[in-house]
């Protein structure tokens, strides 16, 4: 079984896995990252988004062969930026979640959208958000969630 | 359901019990336990009954003994308890304990708040009593004046004061008070009906392990499983060659099928999730269709029409009055209401951790019913219950799916086939094709109008499978159906109509089908909200009437339901012009005594693509436990009766499910969420139901929007193309 190199929030892992193994059963499997979620394995749901060097992928539609020597960022990574911690706050002050199974790939989603777009608009969301899927229809509460987290965020722009 | 109550001589019983343990075995699910569970206070503390401790730190430990699943009950049942505790609400936390048999598990059908209410409350009153009484003691006091403050005890006249921690060792020496202990007055409450955040959120926002998939057990192997896509269907042979040289790979075991539970398979055994899935994939399976290879929902909707035209006998009738045809003057109203199957599609896929051993059975599942897991694993691998622990993890959605027992059960046969704990990871693929789905069936609506545009008869005549019949062998009625009748909780359409129409006629015509059905989010409702009140927006437009007026003047001696229907009104400013293109439509719907009415504004464009852009919606649930919990509820069951209605629906072909995954089993997503405004009724009433009532009514209100816009009547959901070729939709 060959073995790759992964950079995974900020800190490198060697892992022993076949080649086209998804990225998603590697951080859930082999290094026990929990918070990245399996939804449908197709790459229809979202549920298991990361950042790709700062690139919001599905990480079941990646190979550890393709990720290796890439930054990647999980959920368990976004309490360490300002960006992320400000979004979860935005999400416990709308509480959001309901089961809570698809968040942190709506939590990945939302980081993303607000990179690219510190002040994004209802269509803003609608775009950016649309690839997310949530069965408990928690999207009201996110929409206000980023519109929140972009309002606390107003003028620091770190 | 049957009433919960705590007599005195269980609560005498409890106060000893050691039965609950720490509430998970592992550390990673750390957040879902705490280290000092109910029946095991530390020194000095006290655990007055099963539902909480009271620890010598202060810190109150409240048990929730329902799933959580999103509908909020971690934090709700504990808030019920605390109130009549009058604990401080910041020294709460909450455990779930494993299932041991003490606890009524079972999380479904809207109950948890409604059936757990009073015995709560009770459980927390008769500790504050105690407590209460061990201030007195200690003071030499008449414990008639001591109050209590949010966790503590205080005597006003002499000015002192004890925290409930300094109480704890005391107050267990207390006798149980006899009879009930009186309750609060509700007005006076200050935890239940105050939106209180949610104690699950946290976590759930920093993505720790908490559900079902996420439980590591030492040494387990992980299992991906083929299942007969064919109900009913068995295994001819299996090639498992290729399975067995995938690197991981460590077994494969064959499983018959157990009736009306899961079908035949064969499971690969692995080291990690992804070999498993290879070795899955690389099985080389023939399968024997068996007796419903021909089987097809195309064909069954056919069968149903003959069966709904034939006027034969019906398996259960409900009706008042004399039903008749429509004379001189007045008008007849008929149509036929169609639904398919429907899956639940939870975001966590289906899994469950077994480890089988010989000093006894242990299982992490996300599970709505816990104690049937524990009942019928007892049952069919012949243990005793007591050998049987479940721990209950948090679920990634549930929606009736989870309480089913299959994922359960599978997970103990594969752990005793291999000796080892095991989980078993379901697909998305087989959560869709190898589920149990809400049945699928037509409704025949007929209704004579007099001159004025009343209703003076109304007959409704479903034909489908019954899930009564199903879900309850015990209770098949040998005509096909079950034994529940109809009305308030029932599980099989239709039912009696919910308006003051002085002679109806309701039949139920079941027929077979090898579809496995199931409890799903809204049960038998989300096929008679559809039916009935998508019809009954006809027969207002028939009679020329305003659809708000026409169903407050048939609920003239239901003040609740006309206020319900008032509100949703005002609220969605009823009446008042909408852009051009637009429609509005209104429903209502009594939901076992939770009363809510929509106004739904929807557009459809050029291509036939509904768009719905608000949602205006009146609950009434009678007493609130936390408003803002309930006021996501129903936005969550409105997106989820939505996905239905534009896309919900599950084909089958020579006996197989058509769909696989979400790319053809669609659901909404962002950008076709409506804005939702939910407005409460606040009251002291008995609480009822949150979770699944909003469903009912979103679907009808829904069509008579869309009529409103189009002129166009939709019958048969989901809406899916129908609109395409608008001028091509039927009237």
């Amino acid at each position: 079984m060959p073995s790759y190199v992964l950079t995974v929030n900020g800190t490198r892992h060697t892992v022993s896995a076949d080649a086209d193994s998804p990225l998603l059963w590697v951080l859930r499997d082999k290094l026990d990252l929990t918070g990245t979620k399996f939804g449908c394995g197709v790459g229809a749901c979202a549920a298991c988004s990361v950042h790709i060097d700062g690139d919001l992928h599905r990480s079941c539609q990646w190979t550890i062969a393709d990720a290796a020597g890439h930054e990647i960022s999980t959920v368990e990574g976004l309490p360490n930026t300002e960006l992320g911690r400000r979004i979860q706050q935005a999400w416990i002050a709308e509480q959001v979640p309901q089961c809570g199974y698809c968040q942190p790939g709506q939590l990945m989603a939302a980081a993303a959208l607000l990179t690219a777009t510190p002040h994004p608009t209802d269509s803003d969301i609608d775009d950016g958000m649309s690839d997310n899927i949530c069965r408990c229809a928690t999207y009201p509460r996110i929409r206000k969630a980023i519109h929140r987290a972009a309002a606390n965020g107003a003028g620091e722009a770190k | 359901m049957s009433k919960q109550t705590i007599s005195r001589r269980q609560f005498v019983a409890v106060a000893g019990a050691t039965g609950a343990a720490l509430a998970l075995g592992f550390d990673t699910l750390e957040a879902l336990t705490a280290k000092v569970a109910p029946g095991r206070p530390a020194p000095g503390g006290w655990t007055p009954n099963l539902w909480l401790t009271v620890e010598p730190d202060g810190t109150v430990t409240i048990v929730s003994a329902k799933s959580e699943m999103g509908q909020g009950v971690w934090t709700a049942m504990p808030m019920i308890v605390a109130e009549e505790l009058d604990a401080d609400w910041s020294t709460v936390r909450v455990v779930r304990t494993p299932t041991n048999g003490k606890y009524r598990t079972g999380t479904g059908g809207s109950t948890s708040t409604r059936t757990s209410f009073t015995p709560l409350r009770q459980a927390g009153a008769t500790a504050r009593a105690m407590l209460v009484a061990a201030a007195a003691a200690r003071w030499g006091v008449p414990a008639a004046q001591c109050t209590t403050e949010p966790g503590v005890v205080v005597h006003a006249a002499s000015n002192r004061r004890a925290t409930y921690g300094e109480l704890a060792a005391l107050a267990a020496q207390q006798p149980v008070p006899a009879g009930e202990v009186p309750l609060k007055d509700p007005s006076r409450f200050r935890i239940v009906g105050r939106s209180t955040p949610r104690l699950d959120i946290p976590d759930k926002v920093h993505a720790r392990p908490m559900f079902g998939i996420d439980v590591r057990v030492p040494n387990m192997l992980v299992a991906s499983v083929a299942r007969c896509p064919v109900f009913g269907g068995s295994l001819r042979s299996v090639d498992d060659a290729k399975a067995r040289a995938v690197t991981g790979v460590r077994q494969v075991v064959k499983l018959d099928a157990i009736e009306r539970s899961l079908p035949a398979r064969v499971a690969v055994l692995a080291d990690d999730t992804w070999a498993a899935m290879k070795g899955r994939d690389a099985l080389v399976v023939s399968w024997d269709p068996g007796p419903s290879g021909s089987y097809s929902t195309a064909a069954a909707n056919a069968g149903y029409h003959g069966r709904v035209n034939d006027d034969g006998a019906a398996g259960l009738t409900a009706s008042q009055g004399t039903v008749r045809a429509a004379g001189a003057g007045e008008t007849l109203v008929e149509a036929i209401y169609e639904y398919p199957l429907l899956a639940h599609a939870p975001m966590e896929p289906m899994n469950c951790t077994a480890d089988v051993r010989t000093d006894g059975i242990e299982i992490w599942a996300p599970s709505q019913s816990p104690d049937s897991i524990r009942t019928e694993v007892a049952q069919r691998f012949r243990v005793s219950p007591d050998a049987v622990t479940v721990h209950c993890t948090f679920l990634g959605g549930g929606f009736g799916r989870r309480s089913q027992t299959d994922f359960a059960i599978e997970a103990v046969e594969l752990s005793k086939a291999a000796g080892r704990p095991v989980q078993v990871i379901w697909s998305r693929e087989e959560d869709i094709r190898n589920g149990f789905y809400r049945v699928d069936g037509i409704q025949r609506m007929r209704a004579v109008l007099d001159a004025g545009g009343r209703i003076v008869s109304w007959e409704d005549r479903a034909v489908g499978p019954s899930l009564e019949a199903y879900a309850f062998p015990q209770r098949d009625n040998g005509e096909g159906g079950g034994r529940g009748g109809m009305g308030g909780r029932h599980f099989d359409a239709a039912r009696p109509p919910q308006y003051d129409i002085p002679n109806y006629r309701v039949d139920m015509v079941f027929v077979p089908s090898p579809v496995p059905i199931w409890f799903w989010r809204s049960v038998a409702n989300s096929q008679d909200g559809y039916c009935n009140e998508a019809f009954l927006d006809e027969c207002v437009r028939a009679a020329g009437k305003d659809p708000v007026q026409y169903r407050l003047d048939m609920l003239g001696g239901n003040r609740r339901a006309q206020a319900v229907i008032r509100l949703a009104a005002d609220k969605a400013g009823w009446g008042s012009p909408l852009p051009k293109g637009h429609g509005r439509g209104f429903a209502y719907y009594d939901y076992d005594g939770t009363l809510v009415a929509q106004v739904v504004e929807a557009q459809v464009g050029a291509d036939g693509k509904v768009k719905v852009s608000r949602v205006v919606c009146g609950f009434d649930c009678g007493q609130l436990v936390n408003p803002d919990t309930v006021v996501a509820q129903v936005e969550g069951a409105i997106g989820w009766a939505l996905s239905a209605a534009l896309y919900g629906e599950i084909t089958v072909v020579n006996g197989a499910v058509q769909q696989s995954n979400f790319t053809d089993y669609k659901v909404v997503r962002m950008n076709e969420m409506p804005k939702v405004e939910v407005h409460l009724v606040e009251n002291h009433e008995a609480p009822t139901g949150v979770g699944e009532p909003g469903v009912p009514a979103f679907a009808p209100a829904l069509l008579a929007a869309i009529h409103d816009a189009t002129g166009k009547r939709i019958r048969r959901l989901p809406i899916g193309e129908q609109l395409k070729d608008r001028a091509a939709a039927s009237e």
